[in-house]
């Protein structure tokens, strides 16, 4: 059990735990980035092309800032369902405003606002009302998909200036090692978030708060306002996720990033955060990112199909659960037969 | 002690909830028919049915599965697995009779239900995440049978599409499909022990436990029941839409279905849910649907409105109960002495 | 004639032994009381007759016939039924569905229910039990005395051999208990072996024809009601002696700290009116459900108030905010659900509600935390194998200690306490006894709401008491005793 410290927002230092306990919450997301690396280098010599395979990054950090968000959200003890939708209307402002003539940076910054407006919107009947996030979100995943279609109709918005195009072809270190922007930012922004959650009065409210929602507050903790806190957050990741997929695309339609919600769900848990709250970090959901990249991509080196690539995932996702419960099922049962 | 007195009766307030709904959606059939008198005729009422029909088979399922205190992500995929391997037979095979096709995609849905209920019942892998797998696996399945070639509406046999256009007393099978399952889940929630035990588990489940319940069983049973049903969703889809493609049989059902079934004022937290009230959800989702389109209502407004009504099912829902527990507490207070 | 005998009963929860060789009868016909501290062992044996809990080593006979090991359903058939504190029913259920729904063995039961038949044997067995709820009412809505009697309803339906029953009273009101006790008895008389918990010896020595003592998994000894008196069992319980400790109030009281004026929240309590002083203890007595846990929770802002003032050295609170900055803190009655995160480590919990003391700019500083939470393991004589332990890893006695501990990381001027040693061991509810009293000495306050009856009338320095939502009187610590409290919380004139 004493991995699950690691993973619960403590400060104390896990210099004293082995390394098997230390590791233990991302060994899952850890096996499932190596096999697919060793796969898909078996497979193919250019999977390991190193300049290839970071331009490909570039498409994974939209999902991985969502999952970031996600996480907290999760680690409260609630969930989002519908920040991807909220990524369409966001782009979709961004869109129209710059159809309209606006300055693609006041665009952009309008996009963040509504994303966390939209976040806020959850936040009031998730938190203000009392109701479950998992219906909330269910139904404003409808709402907010069906606002970008109000918003786009089925036309494609065009027209972004050249500068603001192209966001992944931009590398920081020149040709020898063409680490693109995005995972740049990515790993700042995931930097960001793991010291809010572990060195921050609100990352400690999140795991007490997803953990026991009504001892936190007894405890004087304002959970109400840590939960809004988390999905306004979530709001704002999709609003920067609009951004960096607009300038990736080019274009918006009111359906990017359908479906987006369940891999951005799909990456936080495989990186080890509890579905139903108080445990969970963010380099988990880094590895985890990274491993389900690692097993998209060697995939589509080996000509598999789209759906066929989810339904991989899929199944890591389950054998990611399976597996541990049943290790530690098994490691306790020899250690009472040992007892006796 | 305690009085005899139930105090407020619960049985009254989910008659008036379900009330509720059928106003709304007595409103919702007046103001399209004075909008367009088309809405009320009678092809595109026979439109409405139709697409009812095959959510509702769904819906039923699912709101078994709710009660449970489980969820399952996974229905939309499981309606196109079934729907695909249906059509691929009826395709390759022609000499198939019509029942075993349905037959077969019930036990495809019914197989694809049994992992999940192995999954959660078993493997205790929480439903929402185990489901969320299964949904993508699905799909994935989907594509690998089917080779992602779409069966066309020239492979699929006339009486298959037959049973959505025709049946006894002119009555489509497909709806008669629909009544029998909802009248079986009627007698099977209200008239069954079995069926008491759905909403014991969800209600509580340690205590179902302790009180020596097959959770487990009665889990993996709910679960396979569900998949069952989707199948059964599935060659009702075949026998409508007289096409299968790989990547959109099913896609997203499980939004709609779920709606359905949180509108008809189960509660999503296991424990409570009638048959009645996931009828009318049903009936409202399909309606608001259609009438929506007839009316003239650019398509795009379609999900935001079903969105909309969800939250809106869910505030009254909220306003409602915390109505009454503020009364009941008032009584107990009363009471205790 | 024996009706349960365990034969060397050992069971493990990871690598600590719960049970150990534990070999216990209980016969036919008898109320067979288990005693012992928490961490005993008690709810686990029981647990393991039920089929709840499968041992590790050894058996349990039923009639002479083995029991098959952690089989709940081969237990039931047996006629065995454990009735716990928490009463385990269904509460989106009719209390007649709470009874009858394990009725037939197999899971694909298609037994239907016949309502109108229901419903009488429903009424007929309530009925046994003095209850007149209805058949129809649904198990939410009730009260837990009411949910623990159609618990053993659901149990007597069947051929009731064996009746175990975990630590029921706690949340019982007196006349409550004394209905469950004459039930209990009655069913003794009708040759049912019936295994009770308890933690209050004065109710053990009332009801039991037999005592069994555990300490650490191990089993004492066995007496009859004869051998046994309190002294004779706390030894067995705690192996030593310990000498009660006398009431000494103290004489220095100060001016008022905690002012509350007309204080209502629907549906729970009202025109609630106290005053507590710097150094002194106002205990609040009254039968569960008088209100007084919601009046805490009022006053620490965690519970919506309708209507009054609570103010502190003239300061009005508002919020569970304001009430914190003002130097209150609030150790509830459920530590598992409102007191601790159980899930979370002993530093967290005790970092939680001093975040403001120990950060800058909402930056937690780990030094600081950890030195608090030494500082507090040391003080309250915590036992910790690390700060990184989880709390619900604890024993109980030592998680009231840290949920008390808490709070007093900060400068703190008032505590509220709620049942403050309800299910704690007798050496560690002296302990915060002292702990109490001493805090008081230092000119701060306390409130302390109690069911024991023991210990409200010898902590506090006076009683308030409550009945139905109002206080119907307080008394000096010199004229109260067990009758007047009583006459007050029940509502009879002297």
């Amino acid at each position: 059990m004493s991995h699950t410290h690691a993973a619960a927002g403590d400060l104390v230092e896990v210099g004293g735990l082995p390394w098997r306990a230390r590791i233990g919450p991302y060994l899952p997301s850890l096996v499932v980035l190596v096999a697919a690396v060793v796969y898909g280098s078996v497979s193919s010599p250019y999977f390991l092309n190193f300049s290839a395979l970071l331009v490909n990054t570039g498409r994974y950090v939209e999902i991985g800032l969502l999952a970031l968000a996600l996480t907290v959200v999760i680690i409260n003890g609630d969930i989002d369902l519908s920040v991807a939708s909220n990524l369409a209307v966001s782009a979709a402002t961004m869109g129209l405003l710059v159809e309209s003539g606006v300055g693609i940076e006041v665009a952009a910054f309008a996009a963040l606002a509504v994303g966390l407006g939209l976040g806020a919107i959850n936040a009031l009947f998730i938190v203000g009302l009392g109701l479950p996030s998992l219906v909330v979100t269910l139904a404003t995943l409808a709402l907010y998909r069906g606002l970008a279609q109000i918003l786009l109709g089925d036309r494609a918005v065009t027209g972004y200036p050249e500068a603001f195009i192209g966001v992944d072809q931009i590398s920081l270190l020149g040709d020898w090692a063409r680490v693109p922007l995005p995972l740049v930012l990515f790993l700042v922004v995931a930097l960001l978030f793991s010291v809010l959650l572990t060195r921050t009065n609100f990352g400690l409210a999140c795991y007490l708060t997803g953990s026991n929602q009504q001892a936190a507050r007894f405890s004087g903790i304002k959970t109400d306002h840590t939960r809004a806190v988390a999905f306004m957050l979530c709001g704002l990741m999709a609003g920067a996720a609009a951004i960096m997929l607009t300038s990736r695309l080019g274009s918006t339609l009111s359906n990017v990033g359908l479906g987006l919600e369940l891999l951005a769900i799909t990456v936080v848990v495989l990186g080890g955060t509890d579905i139903f709250g108080g445990r969970g970090t963010i380099i988990g959901t880094v590895i985890a990112l990274f491993a389900v990249m690692a097993v998209r991509e060697s995939l589509v080196i080996s000509n598999v199909n789209g759906q066929v690539q989810d339904a991989v995932v899929g199944v890591i996702l389950i054998l990611a659960i399976i597996v541990p419960l049943t290790v530690a099922h098994l490691r306790e049962r020899s250690s009472q037969r040992r007892l006796r | 002690m305690s009085t005899g007195r139930p105090g407020v009766s619960w049985g009254v307030l989910i008659r008036v909830r379900e009330a509720g709904i059928a106003a709304v959606i007595v409103a919702l059939i007046a103001v399209f028919g004075l909008l367009n008198p088309r809405f009320l005729n009678a092809e595109n009422l026979g439109a409405i049915v139709l697409s009812v029909g095959i959510l509702m088979i769904l819906a039923i399922g699912q709101m078994l599965v709710i009660v449970t205190r489980n969820i399952d992500l996974s229905v939309g995929s499981v309606l196109g697995l079934s729907a695909m391997v249906m059509g691929m037979v009826g395709r390759d095979l022609p000499q198939v009779p019509i029942p075993l096709l349905i037959l077969i995609a019930m036990a495809v849905g019914a197989l694809a239900g049994a992992l999940n209920g192995v999954l959660v019942a078993v493997a205790q892998v929480p439903a929402i995440i185990a489901t969320l797998g299964t949904l993508a696996i699905f799909r994935g399945l989907t594509f690998l049978v089917s080779n992602n070639v779409q069966v066309d509406p020239e492979d699929i046999d006339d009486r298959v599409q037959d049973l959505a256009a025709e049946g006894p007393l002119g009555i489509p099978w497909l709806v008669i499909f629909a009544i029998i399952v909802v009248a079986v889940a009627w007698w099977f929630t209200t008239r069954t022990m079995t069926g008491k035990r759905l909403y014991a588990i969800g209600s509580n489940p340690e205590a179902a436990r302790m009180r020596g319940l097959n959770v487990r069983g009665l889990t993996f049973l709910v679960f396979v029941t569900m998949g069952a049903l989707a199948g059964l969703g599935g060659a009702m889809y075949v026998a409508r839409f007289a096409t299968v493609n790989p990547a959109d049989a099913g896609l997203g059902f499980e939004l709609a279905v779920i709606s359905a079934v949180v509108i008809g004022g189960t509660n999503i937290f296991g424990g409570s849910g009638t048959v009645l009230g996931t009828v009318l959800g049903t009936v409202l989702v399909g309606i608001l649907a259609n009438g929506l389109t007839v009316v003239g209502v650019s398509g795009f407004w379609q999900r935001f409105a079903s969105g909309a009504i969800i939250l809106l099912a869910i505030v009254a829902d909220a306003f409602v109960r915390r109505r009454i527990e503020a009364r009941q507490s008032q009584e107990t207070t009363v009471r205790s002495t | 004639m024996a009706v349960v005998e365990c034969r060397q009963v050992s069971k493990w929860y990871g690598t600590a032994k719960v049970l150990d060789d534990v070999d216990f009868t209980a016969n036919e016909a008898e109320i067979h009381v288990i005693l012992g501290e928490n961490g005993a062992g008690k709810s686990t044996l029981v647990k393991v007759i039920a089929g709840l809990v499968s041992p590790d080593r050894g058996q349990v006979l039923l009639r002479g016939a083995a029991l098959k090991a952690g089989s709940v359903a081969a237990a039931q058939a047996q006629g065995v039924a454990l009735i716990h504190q928490e009463p385990r029913l269904f509460p989106d259920l009719s209390v007649m569905e709470n009874i009858w729904i394990d009725q037939g063995s197999g899971w694909w039961s298609r037994r239907r229910f016949r309502l109108s038949r229901m419903a009488g044997r429903t009424r007929e067995l309530l009925g046994r039990l003095g209850s007149s709820v209805s058949p129809d009412a649904r198990v939410a809505f009730l009260s837990v005395a009411d949910q623990q009697m159609i618990d053993i309803a659901a149990a007597l339906r069947k051929d009731l051999k064996v009746l175990i029953v975990d630590e029921p009273t706690a949340s019982l009101t007196p006349a409550e208990v004394g209905n469950l006790f004459r039930v209990m008895r009655e069913l003794r008389d009708q040759g049912v072996a019936v295994i009770f918990i308890g933690h209050r010896l004065e109710e053990i020595l009332e009801i039991s024809d037999r005592i069994t003592v555990l300490r650490d998994g191990r089993l004492v000894r066995t007496l009859s009601r004869d051998e046994a008196n309190e002294d004779e069992l706390i030894r067995l319980m705690i192996g030593r002696d310990i000498e009660a400790v006398a009431h000494a109030p103290t004489a220095a009281v100060g001016e008022v700290l905690l002012s509350v004026r007309d204080l209502s929240a629907a549906g729970h309590f009202s025109d609630v009116s106290l005053d507590v002083r710097r150094g002194e203890i106002v205990g609040i007595g009254g039968l569960v459900g008088s209100g007084r846990s919601e009046v805490l929770e009022a006053i620490f802002g965690v519970r919506p108030r309708s209507t009054g003032v609570v103010s502190v050295g003239g300061r009005s609170i508002g919020s569970l905010a304001q009430a914190v900055a003002s130097g209150m803190g609030l150790v509830p009655e459920d530590r598992g659900r409102y007191g601790l995160v159980l899930l979370s480590s002993v530093l967290n919990n005790v970092s939680a509600p001093n975040l403001d003391l120990t950060s800058r700019l909402g930056i937690r500083r780990p030094r600081r935390e950890q030195r608090n939470a030494q500082d507090i393991v040391a003080r309250l004589r915590i036992r910790v194998s690390s700060l990184a332990q989880l709390a619900g890893q604890l024993s109980g006695g030592n998680q009231q200690r840290v949920s008390l501990g808490k709070w007093l990381v900060r400068d703190l001027d008032i505590l509220l306490v709620d049942e403050p040693t309800r299910g704690v061991d007798i050496g560690s509810k002296r302990e915060i006894h002292g702990l109490l009293r001493q805090f008081a000495d230092s000119g701060k306050a306390v409130l302390l709401v109690s069911s024991d009856m023991r210990e409200l009338l010898e902590v506090p320095d006076r009683i308030l008491v409550m009945r139905e939502g109002r206080i119907t009187g307080g008394l000096s610590i010199d004229e109260a005793d067990e009758e007047s409290v009583m006459r007050l919380a029940a509502g009879i004139a002297a």
